[in-house]
């Protein structure tokens, strides 16, 4: 399965980045399952939980031999995946982050830069 | 809704769905349908103009990938219902945050589910337990909510937050029929 920045799932809330729906499509039709990351406008109080239960999946899919990657965006803030809060959370189990592939906004423009961009890393 | 510049908009809309609607590898083995997303749910969703949020997956996160089949009799106890609990706290602070935003929220949870059940959830018949030997056709679907939705519910109720309108796709029942059911939410969504 591959993690997701919202951005992804959700362009339409991201008016400075292109409405895109390339990723989500290219994920969807690679067969690949989704696990969401929290947006931007998260509530603080919420993220420990939504982190911690990202970091219990990560964990346990990968204990049973599940690939899981994750796909961040380069022009936000922790790559809109929290990446820092994650890598941290991780780290104190001793779990390494899963193969990750940071986009900018060319890789997503069309459903070509984006098919190339994940084409190899979706495998 | 007007804007500043006089533009009729439209309402936000959000809709918070079951984990596995989006990602088919947290099913119970032999129960997932599709290899990974749930294309025409949240296809659907996503064109009707719906954010999508997804839920988590209590069963997964407290049981993990290679868990049994279980019933909402064998989940419903107390160490599993505060687990759930602890998933509602902050699922209902994001569900809080939308409502005070003034997006339309809406819940999709997966009918026929032991904890996502929003319509229906499953029990057995024999009630399941000890060793396990379980069949396919004793796994019986009847209304009423899963463990899941039972706990979110209540954290809501207890936050004095409504629940939102919701429904459920029932691919947990053995004669779910995926265009059926698309075709049943989208009713839903125009209701």
């Amino acid at each position: 399965m591959v993690i997701i920045a919202d951005y992804f799932l959700n362009p339409q809330q991201y008016e400075r980045l292109p409405n895109s729906p390339h990723v989500y499509e290219c994920v969807r039709d690679s067969g690949y399952g989704i696990i969401k990351m929290p947006p931007l406008a998260m509530p603080k109080v919420a993220l420990t939980g939504w982190i911690s239960s990202v970091a219990d999946q990560i964990q346990e899919y990968g204990n049973r031999g599940f690939t899981v990657l994750l796909v961040g965006m380069n022009s936000l803030p922790g790559k809109g995946v929290w990446a820092s809060q994650l890598k941290k959370e991780l780290s104190a189990r001793g779990v390494e982050m899963p193969a990750t592939k940071n986009l900018s906004p060319s890789d997503v423009a069309s459903r070509d830069s984006t098919k190339k961009s994940l084409g190899g890393f979706l495998r | 809704m007007k804007s500043a510049g006089g533009k009729r908009r439209s309402r936000r809309k959000v809709a918070f769905v079951a984990h596995c609607l989006v990602n088919q590898n947290a099913k119970v083995a032999e129960f997932a349908r599709l290899p990974g997303v749930v294309s025409p749910v949240i296809d659907l969703l996503k064109s009707s103009g719906y954010v999508i949020e997804q839920l988590p997956c209590p069963e997964l996160l407290f049981n993990g990938a290679t868990r049994w089949w279980t019933t909402k009799d064998i989940y419903d106890n107390p160490g599993y219902r505060r687990h759930c609990r602890s998933l509602a706290k902050f699922s209902a602070d994001v569900i809080e945050r939308y409502q005070r935003d003034g997006y339309e929220v809406i819940l999709i949870g997966l009918d026929g589910s032991p904890s996502s059940g929003v319509r229906f959830t499953g029990t057995s018949e024999p009630i399941w337990g000890g060793r396990p030997d379980a069949r396919i056709d004793e796994y019986k679907i009847v209304p009423g909510r899963g463990i899941w939705i039972d706990e979110l519910a209540k954290e809501l109720d207890e936050r004095g937050i409504p629940f939102p309108k919701a429904s459920g796709v029932p691919m947990d029942s053995p004669d779910f029929d995926m265009d059926r059911s698309v075709a049943e939410l989208a009713s839903f969504l125009s209701d």
